[in-house]
């Protein structure tokens, strides 16, 4: 082993110095002193950087998380719109979106609107017909509105939340 | 560990559509397996790794954003995503790999929305956190006044220069160092190849040991 190829191995010695695969390294570092003075200096680092210690989660961490989970649960929109919704994030291209959104808020209206018809029972139908729509209507825009946060959440390198291709 | 995160009741009233884990099953369990009975509606499973991740990516977090607060409120925003995107979830990459890649994005885009406050708020490291009331690297009682100054020193030039290094060094040193990912997993969350992530890494930790010299 060269010392180039030594160097630049030094941090994962530094982090598993046992690990079979840094046997090369340790033996070259025992053997060459110039890569000795790097290991220690670099092992000082990681030393130092020790200090920096994180606190505990919060004990309010896994409630509010509890809570957002259950609006999450509570407001999960019928299957499929999640699978368009996860289709329009992670898998289209970014030049399809307005158009997917446009499209998804028509198939909202038409589906709303016809599972309210079939769900509605005929002798109030003409009573609760704008009380349906109305609630057709908020259901479309709250829709809209979520669909329309998540596009601007998205920044370009927010596609990166999708899994890996590899 | 043992505490379930969601209403029991709401794991009660999901369908059974698919044949759910008891709780105790998964610790032998891969992650990818449990994401998957998530999918058909086991919550219990993402209690489990909720529980089992909520601290390396809340410790993550902090360390990305040095703010105890908005660290949660971005860890708890890893995980909605996760939970969101529960039906788009192939197992092709390591569950982790995957949440590590939607905490550092959401990181990425959490500096960059705060980047005029940030530039501003580096400069007071050390001073009391404006939104928990504390500095929350605490303070060993036991030492003296002097050589507490010089830890808090020494603590704010660690993280100043952490914080400095580019983007993808910074999140690569915190993978590698405080949450122990190898090269191969860093990699793979930053689209690197693990020779890239070696030398990316090789260049962090030179810079801080440059940096950092006078305190070693
Ligand atoms: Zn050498």
């Amino acid at each position: 082993m060269i010392c180039r190829d030594s160097k630049s191995a030094l941090p994962d010695l530094l982090l598993d110095p046992t690990a079979p695969t840094n046997s090369a390294v340790r033996a070259h570092v025992d053997s060459c002193a110039e890569c000795r003075r790097e290991l220690a200096t670099l092992e000082a680092t990681f030393a130092l950087l020790d200090e920096w210690k994180a606190p505990e989660p919060s004990p309010y961490f896994d409630q509010k998380l509890a809570v957002r989970l259950r609006e999450e649960q509570a407001n999960a929109p019928a299957g499929w719109l999640e699978r368009m919704r996860a289709r329009l994030l992670f898998n289209t291209g970014r030049q399809f979106r307005p158009a997917f959104a446009a499209a998804l808020a028509v198939a909202l209206l038409v589906g709303g609107g016809t599972i309210a018809n079939l769900s509605q029972h005929p002798a109030h139908r003409e009573t609760s017909a704008t009380i349906t729509d109305l609630q057709v209507f908020d259901k479309n825009d709250q829709a809209l509105q979520t669909m329309d946060q998540l596009l601007q959440d998205e920044s370009p390198s927010d596609d990166n939340a999708a899994q890996p291709t590899t | 560990m043992a505490t379930l995160a969601l209403n029991p009741q709401l794991v009660e009233q999901l369908p059974a559509t698919a044949q759910h884990h008891a709780p105790a099953d998964f610790v032998h369990m891969d992650d990818a397996a449990i994401m998957l009975e998530l999918r058909s509606g086991n919550m219990a499973g993402f209690d489990y790794l909720i529980q089992k991740y909520r601290k390396p990516i809340i410790h993550f977090m902090y360390r990305m954003v040095h703010n105890q607060a908005v660290a949660e409120e971005l860890a708890q925003e890893v995980f909605l995503r996760v939970y969101r995107s529960r039906e788009t979830y192939r197992a092709e990459a390591r569950f982790s790999t995957w949440l590590y890649r939607i905490a550092t994005n959401l990181a990425v885009n959490h500096a960059r929305d705060t980047k005029q406050e940030r530039s501003a708020s580096t400069i007071h490291l050390d001073e009391v956190d404006p939104e928990t009331g504390t500095t929350p690297d605490v303070a060993d009682s036991a030492i003296g006044a002097e050589s507490e100054m010089l830890r808090r020193e020494r603590l704010n030039a660690i993280r100043q220069h952490v914080l400095a290094l580019p983007e993808r060094q910074r999140m690569a040193v915190l993978m590698h160092k405080y949450e122990g990912l190898d090269y191969k997993q860093i990699g793979d969350v930053l689209k690197l190849s693990e020779s890239a992530t070696k030398s990316l890494l090789f260049r962090a930790y030179q810079t801080l040991r440059e940096k950092l010299k006078t305190f070693v």
